[in-house]
């Protein structure tokens, strides 16, 4: 038999048995409905006027974005990696670290999204910190690496053409920021 | 029926029509294992995506308002362990309200730490957290349900109001619908959009299949078949019929890009969303059946043979009753 007890209601359905829990969960309805659809209006003058409706929301960390892989996916295939010079002329290269694509995929994709935002020029506040912390990390016995170069690398992959050809470039590099040990 | 009438039947079947609570504890199982493979897979990399000492120095947090300030990888390390207490408590449906809100605020507060690392994965899965906390997830199959009514509070559901379950369903129907309605793109309209995708290399998770990414006809069918579910997902999944079948193709969409593509926990956590869109008065009779089933099984072992009943009453032999049930 299925269980049941008069009291085996829990707190929410109760809600609704008095005026003022019914207005509590149209409340609730009302604001949560707005937070979550009004932040993915197209951009517009009515949106502008409404933003900061739901700052409170993204402030508590009820955010909305869902444009992925959008208008279009991007082109390019994207990697950062780090040339490390010493002072005895001895160079070493830096890569994000590389897991397997089982159970490994779920720590990747955080330093591919370390990547992909990162290499970005509106984010050049964020490359002194990230060279001085490979620098500390090819620190060996005291000795600081003379030079921190971080290096955009990408892949450009053109639309697939419409006899099936795949146009993909080779690797493209840019050094895009160098931090010098001040000695 | 007057138009008033009607309005307060749509009304009372939408927010306050009591249903078997099914979906909502489902949603809430896959939730809390996907907070847990959240945090156990953070763990690894805290010091060096997290800590003190960081790729990311704590003074470059994000600015956002973070509930906790969590600096040190001694802080993270807390926090994560407090995250896998909470899924766990979440999963087998620990008094669930409290730890989605304890869960939904840890996750802000270490995402928050390093918002360079976080995809929309990420983001989704502390918004469902914190939008089941506004429904009755531990109404069924949970440990505060067995501890009220015994083993029989797991073969069936308690009856709530679907009003908070609303909210949840309206942010999954949102994610598809905009994820649809961004794809305005060329490649996207000319049906290649999929072959860009996958040769995305920092995006691979098992390497570049041919068929995949060079066939025009298989391309085609993916990226345009992806934008027909996207679009289906965003604004047919109210429309019961279809549910089921919608369901399904959620399912498959997320698996399949999940094997294929470095998506995190996005498909997971939209899998249990879709949870909530289940019918769950069939899974209640279908529990129903199961436990009468079950129940008969036993009245039936327990039964003594129809040729020994009407034999007269003699000592029972536990070895032989037993042998008889085998």
């Amino acid at each position: 038999m299925a269980a049941t007890r008069s009291d085996d209601v829990d707190l929410y359905t109760r809600l609704l048995d008095s005026r003022i829990g019914r207005v509590v969960a149209g409340l609730i309805i009302g604001v949560g409905a707005f937070w979550i659809l009004a932040p993915n209006l197209p951009a517009s003058a009515v949106r502008d006027e409404i933003a900061g409706w739901w700052g409170p929301a993204e402030d508590i960390g009820l955010v909305q974005d869902w444009a992925v892989f959008s208008p279009n996916p991007r082109n390019d295939s994207i990697d950062v990696r780090a040339r490390i010079d010493f002072a005895d002329g001895r160079i070493e290269f830096w890569d994000v670290p590389e897991f397997d694509p089982g159970v490994g995929a779920y720590r990747q994709y955080r330093w591919h999204k370390w990547q992909e935002r990162i290499r970005l020029d509106n984010r050049e506040f964020y490359w002194p910190s990230t060279a001085a912390w490979l620098a500390d990390r090819y620190t060996r016995d005291g000795v600081v690496p003379l030079r921190v170069t971080l290096i955009r690398r990408w892949i450009e992959h053109a639309p697939l053409t419409a006899d099936g050809r795949i146009i993909d470039s080779g690797w493209n590099e840019f050094e895009f920021y160098v931090w010098e040990h001040d000695r | 029926m007057s138009a008033r009438d009607e309005f307060d039947r749509a009304r009372r079947r939408l927010f306050t029509d009591r249903r078997p609570a099914w979906p909502l504890a489902l949603a809430r199982v896959i939730i809390g294992v996907t907070v847990l493979l959240w945090a156990t897979t953070m763990w690894f990399d805290v010091t060096d995506l997290l800590g003190d000492d960081a790729l990311l120095p704590p003074e470059l947090a994000s600015d956002r308002f973070r509930w906790i300030d969590l600096d040190t990888g001694t802080e993270i390390r807390a926090a994560l362990a407090a995250l896998v207490v909470a899924s766990f408590a979440i999963i087998v449906g620990w008094k669930p309200t409290i730890w989605l809100l304890v869960a939904f605020v840890l996750l802000v507060a270490v995402q928050r730490r390093n918002h360079l690392i976080l995809n929309s994965g990420d983001i989704v899965l502390r918004d469902f957290t914190l939008l089941l906390a506004f429904t009755p997830t531990g109404a069924a199959l949970s440990l505060d349900r067995y501890r009220r009514l015994g083993r029989d509070g797991l073969y069936s559901a308690g009856r709530v109001a679907p009003w908070g379950m609303r909210l949840v369903q309206l942010q999954v129907m949102v994610v598809y619908f905009f994820a649809f309605w961004s794809k305005g793109g060329d490649e996207w309209r000319e049906g290649i959009a999929v072959s860009t995708a996958l040769r995305l290399q920092d995006l691979q998770r098992i390497g570049e299949l041919d068929v995949l990414v060079a066939n025009i006809w298989v391309v085609a069918a993916l990226t345009w078949g992806t934008l027909l579910v996207e679009l289906m997902l965003g604004t047919l999944l109210w429309y019961k019929p279809l549910r089921p079948l919608l369901i399904v193709l959620g399912v498959l969409l997320h698996v399949s890009i999940d094997g294929l593509v470095l998506v995190g926990f996005f498909g997971l956590t939209m899998i249990g969303g879709l949870m909530t869109f289940l019918d769950g008065e069939a899974i209640e009779r279908s529990m129903s059946e199961r436990r009468a089933r079950q129940e008969d099984g036993s009245a039936v072992d327990e039964a003594p043979p129809a040729d020994e009943s009407e034999e007269p009453a003699t000592p029972a032999d536990p070895a032989t009753a037993s042998a008889g049930a085998g």
